[in-house]
């Protein structure tokens, strides 16, 4: 079931309904709903893989509970251990085993040798990655001694599965997810009505943004070499990286208003990425639960900055590309992961990777000119970025960069839509004025009289079904 | 909690009200020039043109792609060519003809290969004005379950262009893709004499998902009843310009493989047979030039008279 589907339209208000009113308050059947509700959602999709989600569930469960029971610490590493293995190896299998072989068979060739080896038909599980992160978040947290157990099993599996974040995150922590699933939660009418702003704003940036850049941006990377100038190539991948910031972030919209509705906060997971003046801000304000995920158990514990330059070096280059890895199995995503570390190298050694942590302008309306030409040159890279995450393989990537800088870049681009231009002006122009708030509509107009502020939200839900492609367009990231 | 429905609500209404008045609005000056609205010169040719008569059916393809005259010449049977948009679904085609069909009559289908994928032969934006610019009670009571799922989908988009100034005003001057874009037979002539502004683009391949098994279950009851009514049906090939036909083989040869599998219907020619070089293809690889559309009447001469011969409908 997609948030932009008609199938949602009708899925949100009846959970709604049934969670402020069947329920009569009580957090125990809240929480039964919102799991039942969870597992609907998840089976929409496919119900066998349910069965998975629910296995690693209870697996993590359980090894919780072990390990905080354990006697020894022996004990408690077998727990622990056996739980990392499962959830990694599950991933490893539905996500990278395909991977593995083909990489395999490929070295081997290029040694002389011939191998046969079995690639098996995998379907990939939507939203494994997610929510194999959030129960290893859980496990390790236990294991480190962060967080005890939790014995309530709805609650528990309501934290793992909780729909809005199932399949596309934010991934959440048991320390900020849990308390709240515990807690007597009732109607906010703030809190709703902000939340039905984000949702708002979310579908606006998925439907609208997204999917109409996606049109261009898929001609353009499907396009035949020679078919098309440097310029539209430029466009191309210009209109991608709108694409997927519009596509994920306003998946996270969505998921943030969804759960509000429910009187749920998640984790923030976009604050204008676009807007950075370094490629370290750029990464403090993108997908944020993933990047601060690999920073708390793989940075930190791989001694993070405490061992000097070096060390930092080597687990900078070591969570980008892990990172990229996690995205997809196929090199071009360990390589964009690589070229961005290479990107934060210099303000990692030169100690300047924090540097700009508020926001830009704060409390001015314009930027200076150096803070553009940072914006611009952040921009820049992460665009140049996204032609290999975007591209089929590496010499997909390498023709593409090749047709770029070419002598037709200085060119028109070919079959611009100038309704796409105005809308995507516009959109940076709120994203812009909004840029100290959690999302852009957050406070916009809040100070204009009412009737001009709900003509405002009229015409965005009125762009919302014009502007609808004819097909509802998958998200981006529910394929990592 | 009642202040936020109530809230909510009004705010819905407001979009709501704007959907369910615009469906209901009547067809806007622009919609009452389009190509849909030679449904009723069509369903009138149904209804009144005499026997002998060989009907077309199919998309655009057919009403873009053929030239009637030929048929009448040569076979004495009275043309009818439905073919108006794709969009309406090969679904569509077959049960807005049905009613029509006489005795004696022969109809060759030739459904564009797009309808045999994904959910395109449900019809789509076109369906659903077809059903209320014409205001027609008998498209919408011959719908099927899966056609009210793909349309509703458009309902938003559709009722919100009655509201649109362009609707209305400034109206461009009738094209090939109008109303009175037709001869007397139902064929698409107007854009014989023009010459194609914009950039051709073949076919990479036939998107929109998988082969949809339940168009040749349709196809098998649409040849029974034709044939219960006295009637014969031919399915044939659209024409299809030669570098798409090549991009996209697999999938039409996969077609043309099922379509022979269906017991009792006949298939005449082959897919291959009705390649189009690209020189005769107009805007789209489906729609011919006048070099084309006589090339591709031509052949489904040939391939009719021939099929009529072999069942004895003609010496």
């Amino acid at each position: 079931m997609l948030f932009n589907s008609v199938n949602f339209l009708i899925f949100l208000p009846i959970v709604f309904f049934l969670y402020w009113f069947g329920t009569k308050g009580n957090l125990k059947r809240q929480n039964i709903l919102l799991l039942v509700a969870s597992y609907f959602f998840y089976a929409c999709w496919d119900y066998r893989f349910l069965f998975l989600l629910i296995f690693s569930t209870v697996l993590d469960y359980s090894t919780g509970i072990k390990m905080f029971e354990a006697k020894t610490v022996k004990m408690k590493k077998f727990w622990f251990w056996l739980s990392i293995t499962v959830n990694l190896g599950f991933l490893g299998v539905f996500k990278y085993y395909n991977f593995f072989i083909e990489s395999a068979a490929e070295v081997l060739k290029a040694m002389g040798f011939e191998s046969h080896f079995w690639t098996l038909q995998i379907i990939l599980p939507v939203g494994i990655s997610f929510y194999t992160f959030h129960g290893l978040s859980y496990v390790i947290d236990i294991y480190k001694d962060k967080i005890k157990p939790e014995r309530n099993f709805i609650d528990y599996s309501v934290f793992v599965s909780f729909f809005p974040l199932l399949v596309a995150g934010p991934i959440e922590r048991a320390t900020h997810l849990l308390p709240q699933i515990q807690s007597k939660r009732e109607f906010n009418y703030s809190q709703a009505t902000d939340g039905l702003r984000q949702i708002l704003w979310g579908l606006f940036k998925k439907i609208v943004i997204a999917d109409n850049c996606a049109e261009y941006a898929n001609m353009v990377f499907n396009s035949s070499p020679g078919e098309l100038s440097g310029s539209t190539h430029l466009l191309g991948v210009v209109y991608f990286t709108f694409q997927i910031y519009g596509d994920f972030s306003g998946y996270s919209d969505i998921a943030l208003g969804t759960a509000r509705l429910f009187g749920i906060e998640l984790l923030r997971n976009f604050a204008y990425p676009f807007f950075s003046r370094d490629t370290a801000e750029y990464w403090r304000r993108w997908h944020i639960s993933l990047s601060s995920w690999f920073r708390d158990y793989l940075y930190i514990p791989l001694g993070g900055s405490k061992g000097g330059v070096w060390m930092k070096v080597r687990n900078t280059f070591i969570i980008f590309v892990v990172s990229g890895f996690w995205h997809g199995a196929a090199w071009t995503y360990v390589i964009w992961g690589f070229l961005n570390a290479l990107y934060i190298m210099p303000s990692i050694i030169f100690n300047t990777n924090r540097n700009n942590m508020e926001t830009v302008a704060q409390g001015r309306t314009f930027p200076t000119l150096k803070e553009l030409y940072h914006i611009l040159a952040t921009f820049g890279l992460t665009v140049f970025a996204f032609i290999i995450f975007r591209a089929k393989d590496m010499s997909h990537a390498f023709s593409y960069m090749g047709e770029l800088f070419s002598a037709s870049l200085f060119t028109k681009p070919e079959g611009i839509k100038n309704y796409l231009v105005w809308l995507l002006i516009l959109f940076f122009l709120i994203e812009w004025i909004g840029r100290e708030h959690k999302y852009a509509l957050e406070k916009f107009g809040l100070n204009w009289p009412k009737p001009v502020r709900l003509a405002f939200y009229m015409v965005i839900v009125f762009a919302i079904f014009w502007f609808k492609p004819v097909h509802d367009v998958q998200f981006i990231y529910f394929q990592f | 909690m009642k202040l936020f429905l109530r809230k909510t609500f009004l705010f819905l209404c407001i979009p709501m009200a704007v959907f369910i008045i615009g469906i209901f609005l009547p067809a806007t000056p622009k919609a009452k020039q389009s190509l849909l609205m030679s449904k009723f010169t069509k369903d009138s040719l149904l209804l009144h043109t005499k026997k002998p008569r060989i009907i077309f059916i199919a998309g655009s393809s057919m009403s873009l792609g053929l030239y009637s005259q030929p048929f009448k010449d040569s076979l004495h049977l009275n043309p009818i060519n439905t073919g108006i948009h794709g969009g309406l679904g090969a679904f569509y085609m077959m049960d807005d003809v049905i009613d029509y069909v006489q005795p004696g009559d022969i109809l060759v289908m030739a459904p564009e290969y797009h309808q045999f994928y994904g959910d395109f032969a449900y019809g789509g934006e076109e369906l659903l004005r077809a059903a209320f610019d014409t205001s027609s009670p008998r498209v919408i009571m011959n719908l099927r379950w899966e056609q009210f799922k793909k349309m509703y989908g458009f309902v938003p988009k559709y009722s919100m262009s009655k509201f649109m100034p362009e609707q209305y005003f400034h109206l461009t001057e009738n094209d090939f893709y109008s109303k009175d874009a037709f001869n007397k037979y139902g064929d698409a002539v107007l854009h014989w004499d023009k010459k194609f502004e914009g950039k051709f683009e073949p076919f990479k391949m036939i998107d929109g998902g998988a082969f949809n098994h339940e168009l040749i279950t349709a196809f098998d009851a649409f040849n029974k009843t034709v044939k219960a009514k006295g009637a014969t049906l031919y399915i044939s090939f659209p024409p299809f310009e030669e570098q798409s036909y090549e991009s996209c083989k697999s999938q039409i040869d996969y077609v043309e493989k099922e379509l022979r599998s269906i017991p009792g219907i006949t298939v005449i020619g082959t897919a291959e047979r009705y390649a189009m070089p690209t020189d005769c293809a107009f805007d789209t690889p489906y729609h011919l030039n006048k070099k084309g559309v006589f090339r591709r009447t031509q052949l489904l001469l040939e391939d009719v008279e021939k099929q009529m011969k072999t069942d004895g409908l003609m010496k």
